[in-house]
């Protein structure tokens, strides 16, 4: 349910053709969610660890583009 | 062979020099730096104390199971969250869990997967229902040690239906019936409701508009004795640290 000013037509727009790439990769002992922008590098969508510094890592941070290592393929 | 000082020179001069030039690191932290200030508007991030021995799970969006939904939903996945949990049994530096429930339902079989795996866990847990804890955030939600929910949260009980909650099995009424019934049996198992007020309000027919069910706000949840206290993150973390130091106090005493 949204409660919003904006038409929901506006925020829903373009949900059907949304269609992100997206790669689980492990740091450490997190689960990092990845959009690949090219077969080296990819930016951090979402972090998933139990451990609360992980979250706080500015290495691991949302938004930031890291570098994709071999074993991240496997 | 004696090394002759000539030779010796040159090689101080190159320790020297190492340090000084911006190295790959140096350049690393810049960038890092740079891109936190893009995303979070800030340049430092405050860091925890390394070993507060208490972990975080939260439970967020639909609870996804054996049906991967489609991209725009938010979704916990079970495959992501058992095995944290089996970690979390297992490390010994790990001392408490703290569940943060923001959930609006989603797979049966993998709620109730996951909320027994926090039942059996044997370390001191704590969940926190903080904006909703619908659907089969119900059973998630009761499974640890001891509830939280805030004042203005909110839990929707009500009925199990074709409606997509069951899926990737022909379902027949007895089937839903069933199924109901384990939700049920777990839900008054582990919190101080009776099964007769729980049924009670999951066919509740005069609080939902199109539905049969009920909505409970913060205070509600905890008088229907679903929910053990009302409160926010610090009375959780507070809660989780006084059941941790009682643990520690009893294996000094053993």
């Amino acid at each position: 349910m949204l409660w919003t000013i904006m038409p929901l037509a506006l925020v829903m727009e373009g949900s059907e053709t949304f269609k992100p790439q997206y790669r689980e990769i492990r740091r450490n002992n997190a689960i990092i969610i990845v959009e690949e922008s090219d077969p080296v590098t990819a930016k951090i969508v979402r972090v998933i660890s139990t451990n609360p510094s992980d979250y706080l890592n500015p290495a691991l941070q949302p938004g930031n583009i890291i570098k994709l290592e071999a074993i991240d393929y496997q | 062979m004696k090394p002759s000082p000539k030779q010796k020179k040159p090689q101080i001069i190159r320790r020297r020099q190492m340090p000084s030039p911006p190295t790959k690191e140096n350049t690393q932290k810049e960038v890092n730096a740079t891109q936190t200030i893009q995303q979070l508007g800030q340049t430092n991030v405050a860091t925890v104390q390394p070993d507060s021995g208490i972990h975080t799970i939260s439970i967020i969006g639909q609870i996804e199971g054996h049906l991967t939904l489609p991209p725009q939903n938010k979704t916990t996945k079970y495959e992501h969250v058992i095995p944290q949990l089996v970690a979390i049994e297992q490390n010994p530096n790990i001392r408490g869990l703290l569940v943060i429930l923001n959930t609006v339902g989603g797979d049966v079989e993998a709620g109730l997967a996951i909320a027994e795996m926090i039942d059996t866990l044997s370390k001191p847990t704590v969940s926190l229902v903080l904006g909703g804890g619908h659907s089969i955030g119900v059973p998630i939600a009761v499974s640890a040690d001891y509830s939280f929910i805030t004042e203005t949260a909110t839990m929707t009980i009500h009925p199990i239906r074709l409606s997509g909650l069951v899926i990737g099995v022909p379902q027949t009424y007895e089937y839903l019936d069933k199924m109901q019934d384990r939700v049920i049996k777990f839900v008054t198992k582990h919190s101080r409701i009776t099964e007769e007020k729980f049924r009670q309000l999951m066919f509740c027919t005069n609080q939902l508009a199109r539905d049969i069910g009920t909505v409970m706000v913060g205070k509600d949840a905890v008088s229907v004795g679903l929910i053990d206290e009302v409160g926010g993150l610090s009375q959780a973390v507070k809660k989780l640290q006084e059941m941790i130091n009682e643990r520690k106090e009893k294996e000094v005493l053993h």
